[in-house]
């Protein structure tokens, strides 16, 4: 009973959160599951995966909100609803926007439920035939190529990223193989912590927040906002209006669940993919609107949320992740000394669990959505230069702290303060891809060098 | 007056737990380990058999060899242990975490457990000449803990090239057994071991027979790891000159602890009680370790 009443606290904070992470920008998912960490260090392996799911359906709800109000994307997924949602907005049915995105997100969650229990069983059975270390090097190895190859705007540029994150993943002592990371060259001796390997909260904040931050800030600079948002309409009519548009949902939801396996970047491809084929179905049929078209609207926000629970599969079943705040999620799992795979979830009995949460957090946040909607104007009095200062600032005394807690606060600031200048060229670059690398550095090698010992030593 | 008594009556009340606590002698257990496995699960066992045997005993979580070292070098005022084998005796020292052992500081042999191998229980094992026969190399799972060339020797005897595959955790050594990553798997024989159905340990380092596995020995007379088992023992932090004998007799005994004792028992594991001249078995495993 009582770890139900854990369970469900939760869910409801990461609700809320979710909501605040999609409604205030610049803050994102990844940067509120970072900021989670006192949080979840003790939490259960169930209470992280909830908690997870719930910010990452939550802000679904609230970000389509921010983008077709103040045309920003929360994140990359998010394009379509700026277009076309922002397009309505200014034409005056944002309000149908908004509910006929929230909408397509509940049934596009409803459709991942369905598609996911309808695959699970084949995808453990093939996992306990086929699934050895040759499996999950070629699987790691193509969602590190991918993220290189499809992610940013410079193939180049993302290499050298990834190299800079398997280089400080690589400092310290690594267990397979087991070695230190160049001796001769890494004053050890001098500071012996360097061996316990460079901690990640630290890093996540030089070479992923920050960088983030100084991206949100430029992206907001010579942002205004000045008509309001408004709603005289009843809730029959925005599900009358829903109900024209379901086909749409429909479609955008079968591409979420398949998209939303790809790695890292699956949300954004489903929904800009489902975007892209719903305006080239309209433009066929004559059917879209160029002032802003809620079809592919709810076409693309529907695939977006498919993908929640989808995406969540690998990190579930195999212990993979595939996007920055499931890797920053699995950072906490590994510190929390827990094992995920389909073992530990699904043959536990979690999965279940965690399905009831999904749908329970869809609702929950469908029902938020609507009547907080309403104060979406009183976002437009937000400084976001000193929101995002704030930001800064709490998550650097939370990284105070947590070194604190260590007996490590000097040595977790020294090596915060050390990787700013990298965090700071990290701005004009992808600093999700250096997070990734870090975080999947010793997972990688490990696998390839039993790998190569199996195969060849 | 009767406020004053009162006041004294309470005053004397709240420092009564105190100073009862302070009269139990300090022995708190350092765990340079994850909160998960064998390690975290001794340590905290050793410090429920402590309180029991009278002391005031904390659990330090430390984590890793460096901050355990870091934790000695402070005056905390708080005596403690920690439980280290041999093997990463060998290990830490090899990665610059060295903490010299002394003979102040190892105060007495924890337990020896027996190592084993096994195959996946559908290999339909009759015996290692049948498993061995045709073949010119066998990748065998590790801890990645393991010292290089430990299956050399092995190797020579039976003129199979044993292969070690180093795997992070004992629990991961079984899934790569069963995932069909390597023929074989090299590991400590515990419950887990025991209890896991697709896999068939078939020998142990024990010198006799245990539950129909056959004895290491028997089956490679001349490796010199075939009666090696794990060695545990208690080394010291901070312990005056004038308590160590106590503690020392009281760690031996603590062998036969109500929780202690079955769970040595569960997994054939020797107490520390039961190893003559413990210290000198220790540096005798560490020197075998040590060369190969």
């Amino acid at each position: 009973m009582e770890s139900m009443l854990d369970d469900t606290l939760f869910v409801l904070l990461g609700t809320v959160l979710g909501f605040i992470s999609g409604i205030i920008p610049g803050v994102g998912n990844t940067i509120m599951i970072l900021s989670s960490y006192p949080l979840l260090k003790d939490a259960s392996l169930l209470q992280m995966l909830i908690y997870y799911l719930a910010i990452v359906s939550s802000s679904q709800f609230s970000g389509s909100v921010v983008a077709t109000v103040f045309g920003v994307p929360g994140e990359s997924s998010s394009l379509p609803a700026v277009i076309e949602g922002n397009r309505m907005f200014h034409r005056g049915v944002g309000n149908f926007a908004i509910s006929n995105a929230a909408l397509g997100s509940v049934l596009g969650a409803f459709v991942a439920v369905v598609a996911v229990y309808s695959v699970l069983p084949f995808a453990i059975e093939l996992i306990k035939r086929f699934y050895n270390n040759n499996v999950q090097m070629v699987i790691l190895i193509l969602a590190t190529t991918s993220i290189c190859v499809l992610m940013g705007k410079s193939v180049r540029q993302n290499i050298c990223v990834f190299a800079i994150g398997i280089l400080l993943g690589l400092v310290g002592t690594n267990y397979v193989p087991n070695y230190v990371f160049l001796p001769q060259i890494i004053p050890y001796e001098t500071f012996p912590l360097l061996l316990t390997d460079l901690p990640l909260f630290p890093i996540i904040i030089s070479c992923y927040v920050f960088p983030v931050l100084l991206q949100t800030y430029s992206m907001f600079s010579g942002f205004d906002a000045k008509q309001k948002y408004v709603d005289n309409n009843r809730l029959v009519e925005h599900i009358k209006e829903f109900a024209k548009n379901i086909s749409s949902s429909l479609r955008g939801s079968v591409f979420g669940c398949f998209i939303g396996l790809v790695p890292h970047i699956g949300s954004s491809v489903a929904s800009n993919l489902s975007y892209a084929i719903e305006r080239r179905f309209g433009l066929n049929h004559k059917q879209y609107n160029k002032n802003g078209d809620i079809k592919t609207l709810v076409a693309a926000e529907t695939a977006n949320n498919s993908t929640g629970l989808v995406g969540l599969l690998p990190l579930i079943l195999i212990g993979i992740p595939i996007s920055a705040s499931e890797a920053m999620l699995l950072g906490y799992i590994d510190i929390n000394n827990y094992d995920i795979n389909y073992e530990t979830t699904v043959e536990s009995g979690m999965f279940e669990t965690i399905v009831i949460w999904f749908i329970a957090i869809n609702a929950v946040s469908f029902l938020l959505a609507w009547p907080l909607v309403r104060y979406v104007n009183v976002l437009q009095k937000i400084n976001i230069k000193h929101m995002l200062w704030g930001t800064g600032i709490a998550l650097l005394a939370l990284t105070f702290y947590l070194g604190y807690k260590n007996f490590e606060a000097v040595y977790h600031m020294t090596v915060l303060v050390a990787l700013l200048p990298l965090g700071y060229w990290l701005r004009k670059a992808e600093p999700m891809i250096l997070m990734i690398a870090f975080i999947l550095q010793d997972k990688l090698f490990a696998s390839m060098h039993m790998f190569y010992t199996i195969h060849f030593g | 007056m009767n406020k004053l008594l009162i006041t004294m009556a309470f005053t004397l009340l709240a420092f009564l737990p105190l100073s009862a606590n302070a009269q139990k002698p300090i022995l708190d257990v350092t765990i340079p380990s994850s909160n998960k496995g064998n390690s975290w699960a001794e340590g905290n066992m050793l410090s429920d058999a402590l309180k029991r045997m009278g002391y005031d005993s904390e659990v330090v979580h430390t984590k890793k060899c460096v901050n355990n070292k870091n934790y000695m070098s402070k005056d905390t005022g708080r005596p403690a242990i920690f439980v280290r084998s041999a093997g990463r005796y060998v290990k830490d020292e090899s990665r610059n975490c060295k903490i010299e052992i002394t003979d102040d500081n190892f105060l007495a042999v924890f337990y020896k457990r027996h190592q084993t191998m096994c195959v996946r229980s559908d290999a339909s094992f009759e015996n290692m000449e049948q498993f061995l026969n045709g073949k010119t190399r066998i990748t065998v799972a590790v801890t990645h803990s393991s010292v290089d060339g430990i299956f050399d020797n092995l190797s020579d005897q039976t003129g199979v090239r044993f292969v070690p595959v180093k795997v992070k955790g004992s629990k991961n050594i079984i899934k790569s057994l069963v995932a069909g990553d390597t023929d074989l798997m090299y590991s400590g024989f515990t419950k887990r071991e025991i209890g896991t159905d697709t896999i068939n340990c078939f020998t142990t380092s024990a010198d006799k027979s245990i539950g129909g596995r056959v004895p290491m020995n028997k089956l490679f007379p001349t490796w010199q790891l075939n009666e090696t088992g794990r060695i545990k023992y208690f080394h010291g932090v901070n312990i005056p000159a004038d308590r160590l004998a106590k503690i020392r007799e009281d760690l031996v005994n603590i062998t036969n602890d109500v929780k202690v004792k079955p769970y040595l028992a569960k997994t054939f594991m020797t107490p520390g009680s039961e190893i003559v001249n413990g210290r000198q078995v220790f540096d005798k495993l560490v020197a075998t370790l040590q060369a190969k």
